[in-house]
């Protein structure tokens, strides 16, 4: 055999890639390889979600050759009109992530081993299958319980159709806290615990209290849009941002003013401008006469008499006493009352913190009457499903459900999910404990203070089973995986509203086959209520999840509302008719609906009907409590300091002290970056290659540090430490930030997984893992301004 | 023998006048999504929305007939043949019906209100009396229902109806309490029936309904024995106006053609209960169907006048290319012959749309002028083209 040079070359060249793939050339054996090299092939382009984070984004897929190669922006779909996030172009990964679970999988070895056998379909729905019936037979069905993470439409309904025909009361929310807007303030004054819409693009002044609105808003292209548009998009009104927080975010950076403040000082400050308002006569009196409740004193149906919030707020929050607290000068306190009470539409967002801190921002736009008002808050009609037909609960279904919810679930607990006090249960046995814990979209060894809370109890439970796609922290200590398809290869709804307040519903459908052995988590549900039988076939007589939704989707052509998604001319077209009583929708019939909406990505009704008050207050007085009379009846026991008037008022509560200040000398703020949502994301290395943008971090978990701190403290930049606190240690790379305040540290979320495959095990630290357990009686969320931390050299 | 030919000859005019007659829309907004998806959308906008190359649709008053509409979109087509030069668009290709879909939506425009104010309402409500017999809750002195009780999301529809549906017993308790009929103006009805939205609290009746079908509307005017006494066009009873006449009246927004017929209320439910038929009860659907029936009267167009389209096609130049009376142009030979057997002026219009560029190339370098017609110009034009031409 002769060999030429061109042979010789290509040799070389092959064997050069064979070095440069280090041995690791299996890895990228599972990608596609055209069996054509050059050969053109079959192009579409499929509208689907961003299943991302819960931003909602409509998405085009590329899809070549039944190979999905590339995402845009759907320019059709309301909430990001063919516009991206990083995280939305990084979705591919996703799909793609080398580390997915590819089949069913059962435990071999001991729970957190990570000793795995890959079974059959058949095998895993049978051991769950005989797991529920048994438990069925023995009168256990309360002891199943799901814990759910943060999505949104039908899946939903079918967990709870499923626990309802099963006889479980025990579906508890396990929402990882930073996946969404903070809603205890709206609770507490509307009645509402779920994200209201802020109508940004036409509000005129904005006071936000430390709301990540630029960098990781729950929608974070559907806020920047509004963003460019409250700052260009009416000629001559340009609208003004003050950013409250004690750090300076991205949000900080490009509003007008950032006022730096204490950690968890910024409901004092809200009510110190509400004293300032209340004191100069700047609050809408029309709206408080006619539409709050407690403003002023009020005497119950017994005869007592309780304190207005107005007498409260005039006694207890002098403007000194605020900057005291807050370091926030007098001057600037009276400015901004002033600022936001004059220019309206004006409207305050919150924070992250107790529900009577939260509800201290919330009274703000009730005395300016910016509720249910253009640039105020809106509170969306939900998308009309179609409810599910009725069926009979057999006996022992009714007996479980009788059974009270493993976190408490009566009164608060019936509305406010608490995972952490589950946890608590579990250990302690009160009142009783789960013998069957199924995971789904969640991942609570990861997103909860103190994880070792959570393992302690998945050892109480015999059989944990998880539906994630990737082998996340929690997933690792299940016995049996069920592993879902990604959202690009399966059918969910996605219902969800715009700033505005309209109620958008976005359809996800499959762009690609499945890449493996996965199947979609309603279909599993719907295949094991038929091999349990009896009342299930009539409880969820569905063959998959895509005729759930062709299902409940027929409640939306019977609404007579709306249309499928179109240009933004379209949208003024439908809103014109609808403003004079008239539909004309681009569907006759359901299956054109069906039709279309695939075709377009989904539906919405663009229009928000103001003055139904109903909807917008759903307080026991049905107006807006200034006074939480939802909380008072609800509360079974104190949830502030005292339980007198002033713990149904807005009102503010100095934490408690968790460790010695001179031994940890330092606050702790935990943030968020855009690239890196909660608890998602972490997997995709396009992503961790931006988690830190503005200091060009990457991979790692960086700590900022005020430069004349870390002076003091003999750190450099670049230097590797330790953030210790009473309760655990991480390590962090220092960052000298000029916009970290002097007593306080910045760490940011999303890194430090103990599980999720090659790009995210082992990667950086996860900073909950200094917080104790000074959690929020009512949310079960960590409080802000407690833990204290201190620093030092690795 | 004579006499006989007039007769056969008024026989095929009238056939052919009814065969090609234009007929009422059944859904004219089916119209909306041509305008989207043949890009008109690109240049026009609708109240704000859209392009800014052309005029806003929503500000532009379409109150034409539909070929004096094509006249005036043809006599701006140099124009808008630069705009979209300058926007590098590709002309969109339109069928006969695609323009007639395109053209009634544009007319329809009008017929959609803006909302009214509730605090105008307000004044309103009180200024004409309603508040004597309408409590904002509870009952009135008679029984007539509150505020509070009438149905929410309710629809001007819904209120035309009820109007129309209890007027006489509305009238019977203004007699009895020496009221006068209150009369509306311009929006003042919209704005009233914002404040009855805004008051009402009874049951959620179903938010929207369809924009009314003229061409059922049509049969709703004559089921419900309007036509008994009003004729449209001479076609009709001959007791009160023929509507025919001032079609252009009703080319209004729907809350002003329902004042116009709340304001008539009296007099035609007084005439009415003394006929046969008494006084005819309307659902929602048939009152949308019969106020956009009214609406559109004045879309249809009276048949043209071929003897004057002739003169028009000599005087405007066309047959300087196309000749007339079986000769040749004097520029060159464009055949229109194939027009005679159109059903629809509208294929015509379309066709004249779809080569309007090359037409107007060819008349530029030929020096003629760009022909604009006046209202009825083009229906007198088009008739002539239509007309069976005598063989030379």
């Amino acid at each position: 055999m002769k060999i030429n040079r061109r042979d010789f070359l290509k040799m070389g060249g092959g064997a050069g890639a064979a070095v440069a793939l280090g041995g690791g050339f299996w890895k990228w054996s599972q990608f596609p390889v055209a069996e054509k090299p050059n050969a053109p092939g079959v192009e579409k382009w499929i509208p689907t979600i961003c299943g991302q984070c819960m931003g909602g984004c409509g998405i085009l897929v590329r899809v070549i050759d039944g190979w999905a190669v590339n995402i845009a922006g759907n320019p059709l779909h309301p909430v990001n009109r063919g516009t991206l996030c990083p995280k939305g172009i990084a979705g591919l990964q996703g799909l793609y992530d080398p580390d997915r679970i590819r089949t069913p999988l059962k435990r071999i070895g001991k729970r957190g081993e990570g000793q795995w056998q890959p079974i059959s379909w058949v095998e895993a729905l049978q051991m769950v299958t005989s797991s529920l019936k048994e438990l069925r037979k023995n009168g256990e069905s309360y002891q199943l319980m799901v814990l759910g993470g943060k999505y949104r439409g039908l899946m939903r309904s079918l967990w709870e159709r499923f626990l309802e025909a099963f006889g479980s009361p025990n579906y508890i929310d396990n929402q990882f806290q930073w996946e969404g807007t903070p809603t205890e303030g709206l609770f507490l004054t509307q009645g509402i615990y779920s994200t209201p819409a802020y109508d940004l693009e036409n509000v005129q002044y904005l006071l936000s209290f430390g709301s990540e609105l630029l960098e990781s808003y729950w929608s974070p292209v559907q806020v920047l849009r509004a963003y460019g548009y409250f700052r260009r998009g009416k000629p001559g009104q340009r609208g003004k941002l003050v950013q409250i927080e004690p750090r300076l975010s991205i949000t900080g950076i490009k509003a007008d003013e950032w006022i730096p403040i204490q950690p968890g000082a910024e409901g004092i400050l809200a009510l110190g401008i509400a004293h300032m308002i209340i004191k100069e006569g700047l609050y809408k009196k029309d709206f408080a006469s006619n539409h709050t409740f407690g403003f002023e004193g009020w005497t119950d149906e017994n005869g007592k008499e309780h304190l207005g919030f107005k007498e409260f707020i005039l006694s207890e929050y002098e403007p000194n006493v605020v900057s005291k607290k807050t370091g926030v000068p007098v001057d600037t306190v009276i400015r901004l009352a002033r600022e936001f009470a004059t220019n309206q539409p004006s409207l305050a967002i919150g924070y992250r913190d107790r529900p009577f801190h939260q509800m201290a921002v919330s009274v703000l736009n009730g005395l300016t009457g910016s509720i249910d008002t253009t640039g105020g808050i809106l509170i969306p009609r939900n998308v009309p499903y179609q409810a599910f037909p009725p069926f009979k609960k057999d006996t022992i279904a009714q007996k479980g459900l009788d059974k009270e919810r493993i976190d408490g679930g009566k009164g608060l607990r019936r509305v406010i999910h608490q995972p952490y006090l589950f946890a608590q249960n579990v250990l302690s046995g009160r009142p009783y404990k789960p013998k069957a814990l199924f995971l789904y979209y969640t991942n609570p060894l990861f997103s909860n203070p103190k994880p070792d809370l959570f393992s302690k109890a998945f050892a109480e439970i015999p059989f944990i089973v998880s539906f994630s796609p990737y082998m996340d922290d929690s997933t690792h200590f299940a016995d049996l995986v069920l592993p879902d398809h990604t959202p690009l290869e399966r059918w969910q709804d996605d219902p969800l509203f715009l700033n505005n307040g309209f109620p958008v519903l976005g359809i996800r459908q499959p762009v690609v086959e499945p890449l493996y052995q996965t199947k979609a988590t309603g279909d599993v549900l719907l295949t094991i209520a038929k091999l349990l039988g009896g009342e299930f076939r009539t409880a969820l007589p569905w063959n998959d999840f895509k005729e759930v939704m062709a299902y409940g989707f027929k409640g939306i052509f019977e609404a007579k509302r709306g249309d499928v998604f179109g240009l933004q001319f379209e949208e003024a077209w439908t809103r014109l008719l609808q403003r004079g009583g008239w539909w004309a929708p681009s569907y006759k019939t359901t299956e054109e609906l069906w039709k279309l909406i695939q075709e377009r990505g989904g539906w919405w009704d663009p229009l928000y009907d103001f003055g139904e008050w109903e909807r917008i207050f759903q307080t026991p007085s049905k107006k807006f409590e200034f006074y939480a009379q939802g909380l008072k009846r609800l509360a079974s026991s104190p949830l502030s300091k005292s339980n007198g008037d002033p713990s149904f008022l807005p009102h503010w509560e100095e934490p408690k002290k968790m460790s010695d200040e001179k031994l940890y000398p330092l606050h702790l703020h935990i943030f968020k970056t855009m690239a890196v949502t909660g608890s998602r994301n972490a997997n995709q290395p396009w992503l961790s290659e931006n988690f830190g943008p503005h200091l060009l971090e990457r991979w790692i978990t960086w700590v900022e540090i005020n430069p004349h701190t870390a002076k003091e403290l003999g750190i450099s930049e670049g230097d590797w430490v330790w953030v210790e606190s009473t309760f655990g240690k991480i390590q962090a790379k220092a960052r000298l930030y000029q916009g970290a305040m002097p007593d306080v540290v910045n760490i940011p979320f999303g890194l430090g997984h103990a599980s999720g495959g090659r790009w995210a095990k082992d990667l950086g630290a996860n900073p909950y893992h200094l917080l104790g357990d000074d959690l929020d009686p009512l949310t079960g969320n960590p409080i802000q301004r407690s833990p204290r931390v201190k620093i030092y050299k690795a | 023998m004579r006499k006989a030919i007039i007769v056969v000859g008024a026989v095929i005019l009238l056939i052919a006048s009814l065969a090609f007659a234009q007929l009422l829309p059944e859904d004219p907004t089916k119209g909306s999504r041509l305008f989207v998806n043949k890009g008109c959308v690109r240049c026009h906008a609708l109240k704000g929305d859209g392009g800014k190359i052309g005029p806003d649709f929503g500000r532009v008053d379409f109150g034409n007939t539909q070929i004096d509409l094509a006249a005036k979109l043809w006599n701006h087509i140099p124009s808008m043949n630069i705009g979209m030069e300058q926007a590098r668009m590709i002309k969109p290709n339109l069928t006969g019906q695609e323009f007639t879909e395109i053209s009634a939506y544009l007319y329809f425009l009008k017929f959609f209100d803006e909302p009214g104010d509730a605090t105008r309402g307000r004044s309103i409500f009180n200024e004409k009396g309603c508040s004597s017999c309408h409590p904002l809750s509870g009952k009135g002195k008679e029984g007539e229902p509150g505020l509070d009780q009438f149905p929410q999301n309710i629809s001007p529809v819904f209120l035309t109806q009820s109007i129309w549906n209890h007027g006489p017993v509305m009238i019977a308790h203004m007699v009895k309490l020496g009221m006068k009929w209150p009369v509306f103006e311009g929006t003042e009805m919209m704005d009233l029936l914002d404040y009855i939205k805004v008051n009402a609290k009874g049951a959620k009746e179903t938010a929207f309904i369809t924009p009314g079908n003229p061409k059922e509307g049509k049969q709703v005017f004559a089921a419900k024995g309007c036509i008994k006494c009003h004729a449209v066009r001479g076609e009709g009873g001959k007791e009160a106006e023929d509507l025919g006449k001032r079609a252009k009246t009703f080319y209004k927004s729907l809350t002003q053609i329902t004042s116009i017929m709340w304001n008539k209320g009296p007099a035609v439910l007084g005439k009415m209960s003394q006929t046969q038929i008494g006084i005819p009860k309307f659902t929602p659907k048939e009152m949308a169907d019969l106020i956009a029936y009214l609406y559109f009267l004045h879309f249809i167009d009276e048949p043209g006048n071929p003897v004057n389209g002739k003169k028009i096609f000599s005087e405007s130049g066309c047959s300087k290319c196309h000749g007339v009376d079986g000769k040749p142009g004097e520029l060159m030979t464009l055949s229109l012959s194939k027009y005679q057997k159109a059903g629809n002026s509208m294929d015509i219009v379309a066709s004249l749309w779809n080569h309007s560029t090359e037409i107007e190339k060819a008349m530029k370098g030929k020096g003629i002028s760009w022909p604009r017609f006046k209202k009825g110009e083009l229906a007198d034009l088009l008739e002539f083209i239509r007309t069976p031409k005598k063989k030379p």
